[in-house]
């Protein structure tokens, strides 16, 4: 592969073929979509590879748009005919017809965002199960509790062509690699879990940023962590959170909701509000695909419009949703670059990137210590939004009580329960040590690798709800 | 499209003594409809084809969406050569068949019948029918109709070869309730293995009645309190209880239920049982991703667990034979899961056990749940949810912004009601009651 210039998947010639037979039917817009992505995942369990699997995705889709009539139609296959049948099959679903139709594509220059410097095929996969030994073997090692070490490494190779009636003409190539290590710990009875993961669109370099060995000891770590926890307390707290993962917060919080298909509904809580304040004024948050080897960086999206850093909230007022091409040109705003589909199966829909909430101007010790009482929540796991309400809910994997403004005990088993309006406005504190997390981000049954990401912060009150009721709490 | 029986002649000719062929073929038919318009419309025919082969007794995996001669044979090769990473084990096997496979009927011909004008139609009339239905009702976000046929071959080099189709239709209806600027969405959606059997009415007035019910909910005060899951909650509960009742759970110490074969893991209200004969359901078949024929089997009975789940290579680790119950995508190892699982539903109405219910929380929503909010190890559970609340027997109120938390092993010895309000989605679920859990709420 030439670096820098990917390929087109299918010769431009057959390209214009298909665009023309799906206009055909007298479409306003037609668009194919061309897929070749291979993934290979190694799993361990109980020191022992378990799973070796190489698949590979190979297909296309064919949108038409007519009006406001959108007719899909995909097929797993990049054969001429095949790819003809699918532009007919979603031209027939529409009435009407046109006489001759003609297309110049123009290719569109996409820039190299994620150099990879350890191609997935440049190490065999022994090297890469070895890997996940290591990791086993480290987090054994940490504590004779740890019962269990589970690891994966996924690597993905995502070639993407994208051409449309409009006349554009773009190739993507992606590279994604993930390695995760999950350990159990267990003391009469307690079963408690902990994990550790990175992912970048990176090949396999991304263990000379965090070795197996690490991983599998921080894995240990949390586990051991939790088993010797107490059961979280309930009630309303001020919570301060650690930098990275954390900031699928907003992701949950307030980035479902300004994704601009639910905007346009009338569906989201911020429909109505750009220029509004919407947080506190220390939150500035940020959706860019265009951080280099971040886990949701790209060159285009899979409309094949490039991607874009977008500012959503600037010192807490809203500035700006997130487009598809259909909400753009519905909203008549330009594209963001976030039009997204989890393969050639799907149609692509807005959908968050790399989302974050920017540095600021304090430090993650200060923030500590100037809290008096509260939750310190280290690691979570994910969360889920009603994009209507703006309610969401998220589990804390790894958290300790703050007793005047230095850690506690560790508790686990707490979920924080908020609205996002409501939690954005509660954030008096944001630190300036922004980092990522690698996340699978669901929406209308798709996946999507997205990154979520946050400097240290604090929220002044959201519920906790565990189990142990607080003294101070309890009513009679 | 490749020929399968040479495929495995294909892989002898590389040495490869033990392969497994699994072919998914679907046809999908899909529209949506917004504000009077036909918003998307999908038809296509996806297929997909996953190599699983022993080499040396290690397994090796692969798969390929095209399901060309050249692409399945070169699925072939990168399994064999993935078998040589893999950690040899001598109970690796495919199965061989013996006896009999059960009959099942799940294929209408009205499904594949009903011209598309009609099934449009049907979304549109759906979306007007919505509307009408309320005032409070701002919006509709959207109705659907779909249908999908679909088949699952499995050949293997033992002798395995069957191929199973079915066809299913569904609807579904979103709508956004609204008063003094809150908005709450609700949906309702409904599976049928026939046309005929599609109640549009019903799915618009399940979406109406959860938005207008949970509509301007507030959080409670934080306490103990019986809670009701209503069936398409409970179905997440069990679906992910069930993932703990597998052999493999056990084996990797990854079961709250270890050990406890026998023993009174639940009321005695609870009876939990996987069916693969009922054609209600999504997973009903005639055999599993392996080949072996399916049978009916509780894992659940009166309270006691009875049994776990297995596929050829667990079962092979006990000493068992498989139950029929590996699971898998085209995309994914094979898995130890339930194929069409239900509980056994009680003789009280919903009504009767809220009438019944002194302090509670019937929850309608919960999120977080498939993110880590249920632990299936350890069993705690720490949910956002919504609903009603009810006192003294009648619902006083919507709840929405608190969290539910307990030990899945208390919730499930302290379910003191099953309803009779079964309903199909990906399991087959009434309501029911558990006496105690923590709210969080103000």
């Amino acid at each position: 592969m030439s670096e820098g210039h990917a390929q087109c998947i299918v010769p431009e010639e057959v390209l214009k073929k298909v665009l023309k037979a799906a206009m055909m039917t007298g479409a306003d817009f037609a668009e194919v979509f061309i897929e070749d992505t291979s993934t290979e995942t190694i799993t361990m369990e109980d020191g022992r590879i378990e799973n070796v699997n190489s698949g590979r995705d190979r297909g296309a889709g064919v949108r038409v748009i007519k009006g406001e009539t959108s007719s899909y139609c995909f097929t797993d296959s990049l054969e001429e005919k095949d790819l003809l049948q699918a532009a007919r099959t979603a031209a027939g679903a529409l009435s009407g017809a046109r006489g001759d139709y003609t297309i110049d594509l123009t290719r569109r220059e996409v820039p190299v965002i994620s150099p990879i410097a350890k191609y997935p095929w440049e190490t065999t996969k022994a090297v890469k199960a070895e890997f996940l030994l290591r990791a086993d073997r480290a987090a054994r090692a940490y504590d004779p509790l740890i019962r269990q070490v589970t690891g994966a490494l996924l690597e993905i190779v995502r070639n993407t062509t994208i051409a449309n009636s409009e006349g554009i003409l773009a190739a993507d190539s992606v590279v994604r690699s993930r390695f995760t290590v999950s350990a159990l710990a267990a003391k009469t009875g307690v079963l408690q879990t902990g994990s550790a993961t990175i992912g970048k669109t990176r090949g396999l370099e991304i263990l000379d940023i965090k070795t197996p060995e690490e991983l599998g000891k921080d894995a240990a770590r949390q586990a051991i962590v939790n088993v010797h926890a107490s059961p979280a307390p309930s009630g309303p707290m001020t919570v301060v959170m650690t930098n990275g993962w954390g900031g699928v917060l907003f992701h949950e919080a307030c980035g479902h909701s300004l994704e601009a298909d639910g905007i346009l509904r009338g569906s989201s809580v911020f429909a109505g509000k750009i220029g509004q304040k919407v947080a506190s004024e220390c939150v500035t948050a940020v959706d860019d695909p265009t951080i280099p080897n971040e886990w949701g960086s790209f060159g285009v999206d899979d409309e094949g419009n490039p991607g874009k850093r977008t500012v959503l909230i600037e010192n807490g007022i809203l500035k700006n949703y997130m487009y598809d091409r259909k909400s753009a040109v519905k909203a008549k705003h330009e594209f963001t670059g976030n039009g997204r589909r989890q393969s050639y199966r799907y149609i692509a829909i807005p959908r968050m990137t790399n989302t974050f909430i920017a540095p600021h101007t304090s430090k993650a010790e200060d923030i500590l210590a100037d809290t008096p009482d509260g939750l310190y929540a280290k690691g979570l796991r994910g969360g889920q939004v009603n994009s209507a309400t703006g309610d969401f809910v998220f589990n804390v994997s790894e958290a300790y009580l703050i007793k005047n403004g230095k850690l506690g005990d560790a508790v686990r088993g707490a979920t924080l329960i908020g609205n996002g309006l409501k939690t954005l406005a509660e954030i008096d504190a944001v630190a300036d040590d922004l980092d990522f997390g690698p996340g699978n981000c669901g929406k209308g049954g798709q996946s999507v690798p997205a990154a979520c990401g946050q400097p240290a912060l604090r929220i002044r009150r959201i519920t906790v709800g565990g189990t142990q009721r607080r003294p101070a709490e309890r009513r009679g | 499209m490749v020929d399968l029986k040479s495929l495995l002649d294909y892989a002898a000719s590389l040495g490869v003594r033990e392969t497994e062929l699994y072919l998914e073929e679907s046809n999908t038919w899909g529209c949506r409809v917004y504000q009077g318009e036909v918003e998307n419309l999908q038809a296509s025919q996806g297929r997909g084809l996953g190599v699983r082969v022993i080499v040396d007794k290690a397994l090796g995996i692969a798969y390929t969406s095209d399901v060309s001669e050249e692409s399945a044979r070169e699925a072939i090769s990168r399994a064999a050569e993935n078998a040589r990473i893999s950690a040899p084990d001598e109970l690796r096997c495919f199965y061989a068949p013996e006896g009999e496979y059960p009959t099942i009927d799940a294929w209408s011909q009205d499904i594949e019948d009903t011209p598309a004008e009609t099934k449009i139609r049907m979304a549109l009339d759906m979306e007007a029918m919505a509307k009408r239905k309320n005032e409070r009702i701002q919006k509709v976000l959207g109705t659907s109709v779909g249908t999908r046929s679909h088949s699952v071959t499995v050949v293997n080099s033992k002798g395995v070869n069957v191929s199973f189709k079915s066809n299913s239709a569904t609807i579904s209806c979103q709508v956004l309730a609204a008063e003094n600027g809150v908005m709450q969405p609700g949906s309702g959606a409904q599976f049928s293995r026939s046309f005929s059997g599609l109640n549009p009415e019903k799915v618009v007035d399940e979406a109406v009645q959860k938005a207008l019910n949970l509509l301007g909910g507030k959080p409670v005060e934080s306490q103990d309190a019986s809670v009701i899951f209503c069936p398409e909650v409970s179905a997440i509960i069990w679906q992910m209880l069930a993932s703990t009742l597998t052999g493999e759970a056990v084996q990797k110490k990854r079961s709250m239920f270890a050990g406890m074969l026998g023993q009174k893991v639940a009321s005695e209200l609870v009876s939990l049982i996987d069916d693969p004969f009922n054609v209600d359901g999504y997973g009903a078949s005639p055999f599993d991703a392996e080949g072996v024929p399916r049978k009916r089997m509780a894992l659940i009975e009166d309270g006691v667990l009875k049994a776990f789940m297995y596929d050829c290579y667990s079962a092979a680790k006990d000493g068992v034979k498989s139950t029929g119950h590996a699971s898998r995508r085209v995309q994914s190892a094979v898995q130890v899961a339930p194929c069409n699982l239900y509980l056994k539903p009680g003789t009280l109405t919903l009504e009767e056990v809220v009438a019944s219910t002194k302090n509670g929380f019937l929850v309608m929503d919960v999120s977080g749940i498939t993110v880590g909010g249920l632990n299936p190890v350890s069993g705690d559970l720490s949910v956002g949810a919504s609903g009603r609340w009810i006192t003294g027997g009648k619902f006083v109120g919507p709840v929405r912004e608190v969290t539910i938390a307990g030990n899945l092993k208390d919730i499930l010895l302290g379910i003191d009601a099953v309803a009779s309000d079964l309903k199909w989605t990906n399991i087959g679920t009434p309501s029911f009651r558990t006496a105690k859990m923590a709210v969080s709420g103000k």
